[in-house]
């Protein structure tokens, strides 16, 4: 059992160590900057939202149902018309993980061939997708293309549905009380970027730090005079990881409170990012514990993070490397992570935190062992 | 080849309800070589030990051993009735270690490394200004560390490694970079542990200080123990005597050191003060570097 009377000066050491050790917390400042200016130049592009109108590919060529084609002709004539909104086949919009993706700052009215029971005949469906669960964004567009479309069809089937708007008041609105708020680019965007960001601080704080801290520790021989203090090799390990997770909680705090505020009570974002911190801090550790000097450490953990780049750049082109990918715990993480930002994890979903957490264990007691056996002297 | 002067392993007679320290037959060894070999000798509670010997001789692998850092080939180590290293765990809290090169936290004061070290060994924090002003620091104590000269760093560290009040305090030429003031200020703030009761273990290359200081005094060369006793036993048994004669002769000035215990040079010495016109005349002093000398240059010939 960790003797807290111990444990607190070990990690108040390491607190005012990073107090007087300006270019760390630099680094940290640094990242949450980048994500101040992620949110400011968010709030620029708001201003300029655009709409594609998204309409099947043989709409745009197919002469046999007149009426639809003549629908989308006059959306596209009408659009000419307009700044800000597009006609475009599916074909054109990209596609990540059967999720269609769009541009920034864009939302879109999706138009779907909907086969219809006992014919070969089908019909079209309406979608909406806008960015950042704000749906009000598509109001204007709606106002355009209704009065088209209920002027071409009388009736329109409603493919999915939106529990986001509980109280109508527009006309518009009421249409859209009944349709999907759908991931769209902006969202996408933010996420993604929140996500590797949260990565990336994650691995400063507490695997490029702690291998820094720990070696250089070990170069001047401070870890072997505390090592020969009434400390056991277990607390001054502890003490190092406890602070390292504790740094990169406050920084994942940060730029999480910045970019996905609605996600700073998410427990399955916590529970990823401190799973993911403490694999990362016992990788630190065992590349701390089997290097020499400081600088060698330094540059081994950054071979780690690039390594690790390339086999999941790699795994994506090959599949031999998907093996490999699926031993690092990091392979999880970044899926519940990105997740998570959005919205809370489903219990199916969490379960990928199993593996990683096996994983974590594993590094875990890697570096307890390499650290007793060698890492402190 | 060993000359004869490395004698074979020696077991020195130890009073077992005062040994602090006891090492049986110690060997160490990095590969094929040998650091520490068959080493023994027992070091009791309240006594100034000096560990000697030329660079390489294993003094800093003993000490390795004996603060538990270093595991032993073979052998026994016993400090303060506890196994090394088995019972490192225990050894711990009873011993401070001042090793050669200092090691502090370079972006702190010397007053908070100090506190660092009273909290880890739940020492009042009051005790921390009485060990800085004992090493003569107070004026220096709220500088970070990284501002200090070699001598400051030194003192800090025996600063630190005696605020707990060890039972037995190692030290790795604990004045190498003192000057004179602070190397008196540090004898005799180790005379006055040892008076009180602290084993103090020290190695050094300083000749003075063990001559000083030193109650026993092992000398190691090549990792074997090649002889311990008092330093007065020491110069006793392995003192020369020797007298340097300057003398004229047509004019010229001639100088010549003759050994007394040679009854040739003896004669010699007669006929130059009965024959010749003597300038200078004196007895050449007999060191303990030139026991040490003596005893561990013959091991390299």
């Amino acid at each position: 059992m960790p003797r807290f009377n111990k444990l607190y000066p070990l990690v108040e050491r390491e607190v005012m160590r990073l107090v007087k050790n300006p270019s760390a917390l630099m680094l940290i400042g640094l990242l949450v900057a980048f994500s101040i200016l992620l949110v400011m130049s968010r709030s620029d592009k708001k201003q300029k939202m655009a709409c594609w109108i998204v309409v099947p590919d043989q709409a745009m060529t197919d002469t046999t149902d007149h009426d639809r084609a003549e629908f989308i002709r006059e959306l596209t004539a009408r659009a000419d018309q307009t700044e800000n909104i597009r006609i475009v086949p599916f074909s054109r919009v990209a596609q990540y993980r059967q999720q269609r993706v769009y541009p920034p700052s864009t939302c879109a009215i999706e138009l779907l061939e909907l086969p219809q029971e006992g014919s070969g005949a089908s019909k079209l469906g309406i979608a909406y997708r806008f960015p950042g669960g704000k749906s009000e964004v598509l109001e204007p567009f709606l106002r355009w293309f209704w009065p088209i479309a209920v002027g071409h069809f009388g009736q329109v089937t409603v493919t999915e549905r939106a529990p986001t708007i509980s109280r109508p008041t527009t006309a518009a609105a009421m249409v859209m009380e009944k349709l999907q708020s759908g991931s769209i680019s902006d969202l996408m965007n933010e996420d993604l970027a929140a996500a590797i960001l949260l990565l990336i601080i994650q691995f400063v704080t507490c695997c490029q730090l702690i291998v820094s801290f720990t070696s250089q520790d070990r170069e001047r021989g401070t870890l072997t005079a505390l090592a020969l203090s009434p400390i056991t090799m277990a607390e001054l390990l502890q003490a190092k990881i406890l602070f390292h997770l504790g740094l990169s909680a406050i920084g994942s705090g940060a730029i999480i409170a910045i970019l996905k505020p609605a996600a700073l009570m998410n427990l399955s974002l916590w529970v990823t990012l401190m799973l993911l911190g403490l694999g990362l801090a016992s990788v630190g550790m065992v590349i701390a514990s089997l290097t020499k000097s400081q600088s060698s450490a330094s540059l081994l953990a950054l071979c780690y993070m690039l390594i690790g780049g390339v086999v999941f750049y790699l795994a994506t082109k090959f599949s031999a490397f998907a093996m490999v990918k699926l031993l690092s715990f990091e392979h999880y993480s970044f899926g519940m992570v990105y997740l998570s930002l959005q919205r809370p994890v489903p219990l199916r979903r969490a379960m990928d935190l199993g593996p990683m957490l096996l994983l974590v264990m594993l590094w875990l007691s890697t570096a307890t062992i390499l650290f007793r056996r060698r890492g402190w002297r | 080849m060993l000359s004869p002067a490395v004698r074979a392993p020696v077991t020195i007679a130890a009073d077992t309800r005062r040994e602090t320290i006891l090492i049986d037959e110690l060997t160490v060894k990095y590969g094929s070589f040998t650091a520490v070999d068959r080493l023994s000798l027992s070091v009791r509670a309240g006594e100034l030990f000096g560990f000697l010997g030329p660079n390489g001789a294993g003094k800093s692998t003993t000490i390795r051993v004996l603060i538990g850092t270093h595991t032993p080939t073979t052998g026994r180590v016993e400090v303060a009735g506890h196994r090394l290293p088995r019972d490192f765990a225990k050894v711990k809290p009873l011993f401070g270690y001042v090793p050669d090169t200092e090691n502090h936290v370079e972006e702190f004061s010397g007053r908070e490394n100090l506190r660092l070290f009273a909290k880890l060994y739940g020492v009042p924090l009051n005790e921390v200004d009485d060990a800085l002003a004992r090493l003569e620091l107070s004026e220096a104590a709220d500088l970070p560390v990284r501002a200090y000269s070699k001598g400051m760093r030194k003192k800090l560290l025996i600063a630190r490694e005696i605020l707990h009040r060890p039972r037995i305090l190692y030290l790795d030429e604990p004045t190498a970079n003192l000057d004179r003031h602070s190397t008196d200020v540090v004898r005799k703030l180790l005379q006055e542990l040892a008076a009180n009761g602290t084993t103090v273990f020290l190695t050094t290359h300083d000749m003075e200080e063990v001559e000083q200081i030193c109650d026993r005094v092992a000398i190691l060369c090549r990792g074997r123990l090649v002889e311990c006793d008092t330093p007065v036993n020491f110069m006793t048994r392995h003192a020369e005597r020797k007298v340097m004669v300057q003398y004229e002769r047509d004019g010229v000035v001639q100088r010549e050191t003759l050994d007394l215990d040679d009854h040739m040079e003896r004669d010699r010495l007669a006929n130059i003060v009965r024959d010749e016109s003597c300038v200078r005349l004196h007895s050449q002093e007999f060191q303990f570097e030139d026991v040490f000398l003596k005893l561990t240059g013959q091991a390299y010939l």
